[in-house]
């Protein structure tokens, strides 16, 4: 479990992190989503312990992170920029991971360059942009981490590598109990992958929840009356947002799925469908709701 | 917020060491080469052949491989400084960069742990590298057949103080790191704390003798405390003593400081400002100002040099150098020039606290160029005058030190009364440097030009000559100059009677007489008329060729003054040949060589037209004015009598003969106050005036008791 309380961080004047609080579960996999400058790669530093919060804290099963050698011995941070010793091979760099986590499995480390097809003793400087991500993620699990922090860790692969590197990571989720964090501003390579999510926009995180929670508990309802209908009486349905040309009414209602066609067929639609959201759109429609233009927060 | 305590238990991470010395070879590789280049290799080149040429240890051969070794050990130490700076940069590299910072600083190791195994690791590398070079070069010694002890504990010494100046500079470095953003910043910061404080030191105290009449800079910029604001300074000025183990212990301490408080600052650095020139803001802010004081302060003085000593060009320059320096480091701090100007405000208020600082520092607003103390609150002095000073210089007793305060009163009321202008360099006053300690032990250094005219100055002439110590080290300076004769030194040596001769012999026959006809070194003795001087320069030893430079230091008992009384002594130099000309045979002294009358005339310093009259001097001057008089009276200038050429000529020569013989520097001569010549010259040659300038020279002749020239007795009116 960590726990981020009312986390605050300035550069200089400049105000980067706001009293940020969030509550991130164990074995889950937490996308932090925000635009660029929102505060995604600071918080994560102040998650992985490189830098010291202005405020607040960031507790670990109740322990601080900061400067803390045996927490962080559980923690791989995989930084959007990753750095490389000088002239160093993947195997250097193994060796380097090797002499500081103590968890470090050579299996492991052995087993995910068969997966990636990564050559073990050729410079990491020759490596294109998205071997090297896949290098970084693979030296970052092959430490074995409870928690693995990852800044942007998707940016960069293709489509088949991301894949796979969703799917190790589920794998590890579920195998050792592993705690991804991903930080991005794309929504959309989150979806598929995390459980929780929470939005980070100018300082401090807007909402966060459990993704399926969230799809199960707001639905776009399509419905065409042959009657004239109200706005007040779609609205009574508990409606996010609505729609409406002629005889049918495109609302975003609030409800699990059976609530909500509980209640629509209490209105006697000629026809009326039920249409799970995307990620995407209920974003759209939470930030709606908050007062936010979402794409001014997330594109 | 506090600094939280550090988790980890480990200050070295085993692990951590082993992988970053693996990678660190390269390191290794350098530190051997360094060493190797600057050791092993200029052994081979100096000591190669050396049993060849030197076949016998004897003095010779010591002397010989003590000197190549020195200068070899002198090329390590220059390199060892170079390599501890770049090694200082490499171990800290990884907190420099944004990117390796973030990777480093996520690994679960502390920063303690992350700093000590890092500076381990890297001193390992170095250790390997000199190790390995030790070994070769103590082989080589052996093999060279030149491992005697005296090569060898020069040798095993200067390594010594080689490692200890590595420490140092290398904690220095780490220190500076601490708190830079990159490592030119670093290596520019290990330089700032290596120099700013003597730099600053040396600027302020030049500035504050720049303007003052009385303050003492000698004191300070001569003074011992000053090796240690720098290891520079140290190492030039120690670097062959003898090993002191205070200092040693003392710089060893420094280092282990520095590099526990590069620490404690690396604990409270922001990794987040990374690559930001100086990590912390308050801190760089300060170094700027601290910077801008110095170039300030020395771009007064460069332009004030530069600018034929012009108050208003040096104004200039204080402005110059705080507006550039405030450009360029605003421009370092914040990597971008569009900031030079950022914090005006800043700029204003450090121009005005360094005008406060120049009117109280150099332009003594308060006056207090002219404190001297009264005798109860000094608890003792040091003083020392002109051509003749003691080794100890120490005076507790209160009629001395009342003699000195009385004196440089009554020359300071003169002074401000106009009655006498004693200059520098005449005979008819001497420099008195002092230091007034008073009861806390502050000194208060003062430098006096005083007239033998002012009041108290031969009551302070006879206490000062009369004092047993000076009889004791002339006996002292004596029995060493004997001792040399009789150890087969020859002496390099020149005579002044009636002209400069240099010379290289046995110097004994000459100092039994010397000795014999000069008696005790008191007052009487030195107040006498002296005819010469013998001035004793080196020692060597004909069969080696070996010159030993050695004890230049004391002016007085090295230039060995010949009275008028000694007349053996006067007879036995006087039959000298004039032996070598190569060595000291320069010619001295005011000498007519030409006489020649200009077609013009023109109004001298007093409004008086004399005529013009060629006079040489090394370089072609002009005689355009003769005044002879009184001092005492409120003139700066004395009564001037109009001359003709005939006479003017006349009057040099025998003012040329005069001065050769009993003008010689000495400040205890009495002199006949009566009387005083004064020669005003101006330069003939156009090509002279333009290359040196415009503007008159002048020469005061006094002249002993009892040895006015009657020529010039005639012309006093």
């Amino acid at each position: 479990m960590i726990n981020i309380n009312g986390v605050s961080k300035y550069y200089d004047t400049v105000k980067s992190l706001d009293n940020v609080t969030a509550e991130i579960k164990g074995g889950s996999i937490f996308g932090l989503v925000g635009s660029n400058g929102s505060g995604k790669s600071t918080l994560l530093r102040i998650m992985c312990g490189i830098f010291r919060a202005d405020g607040g804290e960031v507790l670990y099963d109740g322990e601080n992170v900061y400067e803390n050698v045996k927490l962080k011995d559980r923690i791989v941070y995989l930084s959007d920029d990753q750095f490389f010793l000088p002239s160093s091979t993947l195997m250097d760099m193994a060796n380097m991971y090797a002499a500081v986590y103590s968890s470090f499995s050579w299996e492991t480390y052995e087993k995910l360059v068969a997966l990636f097809g990564l050559p073990k003793k050729r410079k990491i400087s020759t490596f294109s942009k998205g071997m090297q991500k896949q290098s970084a993620i693979l030296l970052g699990l092959s430490a074995k981490p409870k928690y693995l922090l990852c800044d942007e860790t998707f940016d960069g692969l293709d489509p088949v590598m991301r894949q796979l590197v969703k799917r190790i990571l589920a794998d590890e989720v579920a195998e050792s109990g592993l705690t991804p964090i991903i930080a991005s501003h794309n929504l959309r390579e989150l979806e598929d992958i995390c459980d929780h999510i929470g939005l980070l926009h100018k300082g401090g995180i807007l909402f966060e929840s459990e993704i399926d929670t969230l799809k199960e508990n707001i639905h776009t309802v399509q419905a065409v009356f042959s009657r004239e209908i109200s706005a007040e009486e779609i609205a009574k349905l508990g409606t996010v947002s609505i729609k409406q040309r002629s005889s049918m009414v495109t609302a975003v209602v609030r409800g699990t799925r059976e609530e909500v066609a509980a209640k629509i067929e209490a209105l006697n639609p000629e026809f009326y469908e039920i249409i799970p959201l995307t990620l995407e759109e209920i974003f759209i429609s939470e930030m709606e709701e908050r007062g936010y233009d979402y794409t001014k927060v997330v594109f | 917020m506090t600094t939280p305590k550090l988790s980890s238990e480990k200050l070295v991470d085993f692990s951590l060491f082993k992988n970053l010395t693996r990678r660190r070879a390269a390191h290794v590789l350098l530190a051997f080469l360094m060493n190797f280049f600057t050791l092993s290799v200029p052994i081979i080149m100096s000591f190669g052949e050396f049993r060849e040429r030197y076949p016998i240890v004897d003095d010779i051969f010591i002397r010989r491989a003590i000197n190549d070794m020195e200068g070899i050990m002198v090329l390590n130490l220059v390199f060892t400084f170079a390599f501890a700076i770049y090694l200082g940069v490499i171990t800290l590299g990884y907190m420099m960069k944004r990117r390796s910072a973030h990777f480093y600083h996520a690994l679960p190791q502390g920063r303690e742990t992350l700093y000590l195994t890092s500076i381990t690791s890297a001193l390992l590398c170095a250790a390997l590298g000199a190790l390995v070079n030790l070994a070769i070069a103590t082989v080589e010694l052996f093999v060279f057949d030149v491992a005697v002890p005296e090569v060898m504990t020069l040798f095993f010494t200067c390594l010594f103080k080689n490692f200890v100046y590595f420490i140092t500079t290398y904690a220095i470095t780490l220190f500076a790191g601490s708190f830079s953003g990159n490592g030119t910043v670093q290596v520019l910061m290990a330089l700032v704390i290596m120099l700013y404080p003597i730099a600053t030191y040396y600027g302020a105290i030049l500035l504050r003798g720049m303007f003052a009449i009385y303050f003492n800079p000698s004191y300070f910029l001569e003074n011992e405390i000053v090796e240690w604001f720098s290891p520079f300074v140290y190492v030039f000025i120690n670097y062959f003593e003898e090993i002191r183990i205070l200092p040693t212990v003392i710089a060893l301490l420094v280092a282990v400081a520095l590099t526990l408080g590069g620490n404690e600052i690396y604990r409270r650095r922001a990794i987040e400002n990374s690559e930001r020139p100086i990590v912390f803001k308050k801190l760089g802010s300060v170094l700027k100002y601290m910077l801008m004081f110095t170039v300030t302060l020395f771009a007064g003085i460069f332009f004030y040099a530069i600018s034929n000593e012009g108050i208003p060009n040096m104004i200039f320059g204080f402005v110059c150098g705080a507006v550039l320096s405030f450009m360029l480091f605003n421009t370092i701090l914040e990597k971008t020039p569009k900031a030079m100007f950022k914090g005006v405000k800043g700029l204003a208020i450090f121009l005005a606290v360094f005008t406060v600082f120049a009117l109280v520092f150099c332009f003594d607003v308060f006056n207090m160029d002219e404190y001297i103390p009264s005798e109860k609150q000094i608890s003792f002095a040091e003083a020392s005058i002109s051509s003749i000073e003691y080794d100890n210089k120490r005076f507790d007793d209160p009629e001395m030190i009342k003699a000195l305060v009385t004196m440089l009163k009554n020359q300071q009321k003169n002074n401000k009364d106009n009655v006498v202008i004693p200059y520098y360099g005449n005979r008819a006053s001497f420099r008195v440097e002092v230091t007034f300690y008073n009861k806390l032990g502050l000194p208060i250094p003062l430098v006096y030009e005083v007239s033998k005219y002012t009041e108290g100055t031969d009551e302070f002439l006879k206490l000062y000559a009369n004092d047993s110590r000076m009889n004791d080290e002339f006996t002292e300076r004596v029995a060493y100059l004997k001792k040399m004769c009789d150890s087969g030194y020859n002496a390099s040596y020149s005579i002044r009677l009636d002209e400069y001769k240099g010379y290289e012999g046995s110097i004994k026959e000459f100092l039994d007489l010397y000795v014999s006809e000069f008696g005790v070194a008191n007052y009487d003795r030195l107040s006498k008329p002296i005819m010469g001087l013998v001035s004793v320069y080196d020692f060597y030893r004909a069969e080696d060729g070996y010159t030993d430079w050695r004890n230049t230091k004391h002016s007085f008992f090295n230039e060995l003054p010949v009275f008028e009384d000694m007349t053996k002594t006067v007879e036995f130099i006087k039959s000298l040949p004039y032996e070598n000309e190569q060595l000291n045979a320069v010619k001295y002294g005011y000498e007519v060589m030409e006489v020649t009358v200009a077609e013009t005339q023109s109004p001298d310093e007093v409004g008086v037209p004399v005529p013009k009259l060629g006079y040489l001097y090394d370089t072609r001057e002009l005689v355009n004015g003769i005044n002879a008089g009184k001092y005492g009276s409120n003139l700066n200038y004395y009564p001037s009598v109009e001359l003709d050429a005939q006479q003017i000529k006349k009057l040099l020569e025998i003012v040329q003969t005069y001065s050769t013989n009993y003008s010689v520097w000495n400040s205890f001569t009495e002199i006949d106050k009566t009387c005083a010549f004064r020669a005003y010259y101006d330069y003939i040659d156009k090509e002279m005036e333009e290359k040196y300038g415009d503007g008159y020279n002048s020469e005061t002749y006094v002249f002993p008791i009892g040895k006015v020239p009657p020529e010039i007795k005639a012309l006093l009116k």
